[in-house]
């Protein structure tokens, strides 16, 4: 697919998504999934040498966020980090946006947040998430 | 904030219970506290909050599930939490507080709507962190803006993720508990060992487990799996510490209880020693081991349930030991007992309120005694407000003595005053002391002699012992059994006590006690030391039950004849022998008598067939309580008109008449009626028969009739004693103490075995046959004798007073007081052996 027609669903996408978030509906996770899938394939399209590519790469870890997918947003991340040639800045960038994230989490649960990091409860979710209840599946 | 989450690899083992049962014990102690439910597949914690019965929960309360999904996704203004909690009531005097957040408002459709929402919205395995923190913002909410003590969480049973996280994640301690099944056993062991190592957030301590076997019976599980199952349960949690360092160990263990278990009553920091039970006990040893902080008010708890419990079975308990005092005395009924009550004090001296541990009521509400369990230090506090701010009469408080927990006794009068410790008792007043004492705590002499004059016959049983205390301390006791001091003067100030008795049950009662083996007829399990018992019954017979036979009312001497506990029992014995043997120095043996009689006639009837000496025997008892019959009913009270009377009658309408009495009585029957009828008229002749110095004993006051019987007159006595100015009581002992020592002069046997036939009472043939002066002389120097034997001043004044109007035999006791008591046993031998005392000229002429 080309990048223009690309450009152009991203651009629906994030539309459609603002309006379902503004209006509180709850499938704009939904959209903001849609949305970060379409940047990652612009992403793949442009290289990070070009701004646009850069713009996608930015795009698609903020839409993860935004679609409530931490796991895929750090996949993304680290995925972009690791390119070729990537600059400090979008680095710097992408991190600051996972950070933002996390800040804005602990600002909405802000009562757990005044006695335990947010990584704590990550690391302690990722256990879980492997080894079930009582960590009996491990 | 402490969080304890109670979990259980099965259900239907009381952890909801033993969770509510915590919350309350914590919240009476002062402690705030926050019950979490979420076990939100089967929520019911409200329903142990709200009794058996339940709460209906508006379908638009909030709770656990609610709360989540409002914040699941974590939000910027999250609801107030207090909309999802409710308040549970506590005991009225209770510091703490309590607040549960159900699950949600189950049963309702409403809850399960949203339960299945909260699904969807909490995914507590969110990589980024968002279901963890859900959890944990709800758990630091709690703390940061309700600050309780104590958060208690009621984790969803098996293997779930949220019961996973409340206790790994969430609890610093966690309470696993389980039925003695393998099954059960094995699940809770295998959670333990993953609770061991389960990873926890940077700031907690490792998490304490605290292994709870629920539900035992008796007989424990056998096997050796079992068994090495909870050793290692042991090993990995905590465990009832041993009573010394070397006894191990053991597992903590909720008994049965098919009441408090089935009822789901939560009892938790309930006071009230009737919710005292051993699974209630097992739960308070487990809360002292569960919130260390709270370990000494627990074991305060513990003991202070203990001790009321006990107090509260003494109260309700016969005592049912030797038959003494108290035993006479009813228990308190269970239904005059309140317990827990907050008693506010009256009047402006003291302000405040006060907790009863128990509260004893009287038949019409009123409060009598209170029972409070005191703390250290705290009793001069308690006996204050009990003094200054109530009136309740007794006060017991249950305090730190040298030995354990003792009951201080604190009394007063009926009249108010300062409360006054009771020393020397140690068992509780009974709600009859109330009624029967002015203050229950002054058990001394003249207390119990004041509700002896008013009619209490429990007091009798105690006067005697006391009685028997006080005088036979010394000597006569067995050395094992010797428990009072010497003190003739108390013992004679209960003598006089008793012997002024006026209500004839109370008289009749005291008869009875005082009469030989009366004090232990009652307690036939008592084994008592043989020669202890005969020298004690001896000195009983002699020194009390015989004056008290002379100077109580006559008519309670003679119901107190009639046998009561077998028959042929004869009481009057002690009596006549004191008048027998110790004055007229003759002997008084009626059974001796009547046994003489009873092997006669056994000689000449000889048994037709069978065991010969069986029969022999039962007819000689026969015989014997024949003649025990006879000895009662020789005295009595009669109707009849004295033989005097009718004489006097039958002169005034025939002077030369001649007749027996019958014929007489036959003659006069009308006249003689209407006199005795009319008390004015009766009165009247009375009058004119003392102005003639006519008032005899023999024949007018009373009589020793022709068949051996001793007859009263009351009517007449009663007439007389109003025209004397006399006690009818006393002037009644007078004449029944004369004529049984013309009866005893007559009937009791000299050292050759003979009778004293010279007073053999008169046929009555005429009018003018009367005793013989000589005779009524002696036997007038007897009952003088006696009289003075029983230093009882108003027999003394009403026999000086009536002699005053007597004819000239009856007044000379005077100069024969100069006599020695041998010369005056002389002289009635010598009346005994002369001419019957019919009064023939020269009878006693010669005296």
């Amino acid at each position: 697919m080309k990048t223009d027609a690309l450009n152009s669903l991203v651009s629906g996408a994030i539309w459609r998504a603002e309006q379902l978030e503004a209006h509180g509906i709850r499938s704009a996770t939904q959209a903001w999934a849609e949305v970060s899938s379409l940047e990652e394939e612009l992403a793949k399209a442009l290289p990070v040498s070009e701004s646009e590519g850069r713009i996608a790469r930015r795009g698609a870890v903020r839409a993860a966020l935004k679609a409530g997918d931490y796991a895929r947003a750090n996949v993304l991340t680290e995925g972009y980090i690791a390119e070729e040639a990537v600059p400090r800045s979008l680095k710097a960038t992408l991190r600051k946006i996972l950070d933002e994230d996390a800040q804005a989490t602990e600002t909405r649960f802000r009562y757990a947040a005044k006695h335990h990091s947010l990584r704590e409860a990550r690391d302690l979710a990722r256990r879980f998430r492997e080894a079930g209840a009582f960590g009996l599946a491990a | 904030m402490e969080t304890v989450a109670f979990y259980s690899y099965k259900g239907g083992v009381g952890r909801s219970l033993l969770l509510a049962n915590a919350a309350r014990f914590l919240a009476t102690l002062g402690k705030g506290v926050v019950a979490l439910d979420f076990d939100f597949e089967a929520p019911g914690l409200h329903y142990k909050f709200s009794g058996a019965q339940g709460s209906s929960l508006p379908s638009r309360l909030g709770g656990a599930v609610p709360y989540l999904i409002a914040t699941a996704e974590g939000t910027a203004s999250p609801p107030p939490i207090e909309e999802h909690m409710m308040s549970v009531p506590v005991p009225a005097d209770a510091e703490g507080w309590l607040r549960l957040m159900p699950a949600g408002p189950a049963p309702h459709q409403t809850y399960w709507a949203a339960f299945k929402e909260l699904g969807d919205r909490l995914r507590l395995g969110d990589p980024g962190g968002r279901g963890f923190m859900a959890l944990l913002d709800l758990h630091a909410r709690i703390a940061d803006e309700l600050k309780p003590d104590y958060l208690l969480i009621d984790a969803r049973t098996g293997v779930t993720e949220l019961g996973g996280l409340a206790t790994t994640v969430l609890a610093d301690t966690v309470v696993c508990m389980f039925v003695a099944n393998q099954e059960s056993l094995d699940g809770t062991l295998t959670v333990v060992e993953a609770l061991k190592g389960a990873p926890r957030l940077a700031k907690q301590k490792p998490i304490r487990v605290v292994p709870v076997l629920s539900r035992t019976t008796a007989t424990p599980p056998e096997g050796e799996r079992f068994a090495s199952g909870i050793k290692r349960l042991l090993k990995l949690g905590e465990g009832k510490k041993g009573q010394s360092e070397k006894e191990p160990a053991a597992l903590f263990a909720l008994p049965h209880d098919a009441v408090l278990g089935a009822s789901e009553r939560v009892v938790g920091g309930e006071r009230k020693a009737s919710t005292f039970s051993p699974l209630y006990k097992a739960y308070l040893e487990l809360f002292q081991r569960l919130f260390p902080s709270r370990d000494e008010p627990a074991r305060h708890v513990l003991e202070r349930l203990e001790a009321v419990a006990d107090i509260r079975e003494q109260l309700t308990s016969e005592l049912g030991g030797r038959y003494e005092y108290d035993d006479l005395l009813s228990p308190w009924s269970a239904s005059a007992i309140q317990e827990g009550v907050l008693c506010k004090a009256e009047g402006y001296r003291i302000k405040g309120s006060r907790y009863a541990d128990l509260l004893c009521r009287g038949e019409a509400g009123q409060p009598l005694m209170v029972v409070e369990y005191v703390g250290e230090g705290d009793e001069a506090e308690a006996l204050e407000f009990w003094g200054k701010g109530t009136k309740v009469p007794c006060t017991v408080l249950l305090v730190k003595g040298q030995y354990g927990r003792e009951g201080r006794i604190f009394t007063r009068n009926t009249d108010g005053g300062k409360l006054r410790r009771v020393e020397h008792r140690w068992n509780l007043p009974r709600p009859r002391e109330f009624e029967l004492l002015r203050d229950v705590g002054d058990r001394s002499v003249e207390s119990m002699l004041d509700a002896l004059r008013h009619g209490h016959i429990e007091a009798v049983a105690w006067l005697v012992n006391e009685w028997r205390d006080s005088s036979l301390a010394s000597e006569a006791m067995h050395p094992k059994r010797r428990r009072g001091h010497w003190r003739p003067e108390r013992a004679q100030r209960i003598l006089d006590g008793l012997a002024a008795t006026e209500d004839l049950d109370c008289a009749e009662e005291i008869l009875r006690r005082a009469a030989p083996g009366g004090y232990r007829r009652r307690s036939p399990g008592v084994e008592d030391d043989w020669d202890f018992d005969k020298a004690l019954e001896q000195r009983m017979a002699q020194d009390l039950f015989a004056p008290l036979f002379w100077r109580l009312p006559v008519e309670a001497v003679l119901k107190s004849m009639e046998p009561r506990y077998y028959p042929g029992e004869m009481l009057s014995l002690a009596g006549y022998r004191l008048m027998a043997e110790e004055l007229m120095g003759l002997r008084y043996d009626p059974d001796r008598g009547a046994l003489e009689v009873a092997r006669a006639l056994v000689a000449r009837f000889p048994a037709s067939h069978g065991d010969r000496d069986e029969g022999e025997d039962e007819r000689a008892v026969m015989l014997l309580d024949r003649s025990r019959r006879e000895q009662k009913e020789s005295v009595r009270l009669s109707d009849d008109a004295p033989p005097a009377l009718v004489w006097e009658e039958v002169l005034r309408e025939e002077p030369y008449w001649r007749g027996t009495l019958e014929e007489a009585r036959e003659m006069v029957r009308e006249q003689v009626g209407k006199l005795l009828g009319s008390n004015v008229s009766l009165r009247i002749r009375l009058k004119e028969i003392v102005g003639r110095r006519q008032l005899a004993t023999q024949g007018l006051l009373g009589a020793y009739e022709a068949s051996h019987r001793i007859e009263l007159y009351p009517q007449v006595i009663t007439a007389a004693a109003e025209v004397l100015g006399l006690s009818p009581r006393y002037l009644k002992s007078v004449v029944f103490i004369h004529l049984s020592a013309w009866a005893l002069a007559h009937e009791a046997r000299d050292l050759d075995g003979q009778r004293g036939y010279g007073f053999a009472p008169s046929p009555r043939t005429g009018p003018f046959d009367r005793e013989s002066p000589a005779h009524v002389t002696v036997v007038q120097a007897f009952t003088d004798r006696l009289i003075r034997l029983l230093k009882d001043p108003n027999l003394q004044a009403a026999f000086e007073k009536l002699s005053k109007h007597q004819p000239e035999p009856y007044t000379q006791w005077g100069p024969m007081r100069k006599l020695s008591l041998e010369k005056l046993r002389m002289l009635l031998l010598a009346a005994r052996a002369s001419a019957p005392a019919l009064g023939l000229p020269g009878a006693g002429e010669g005296e």
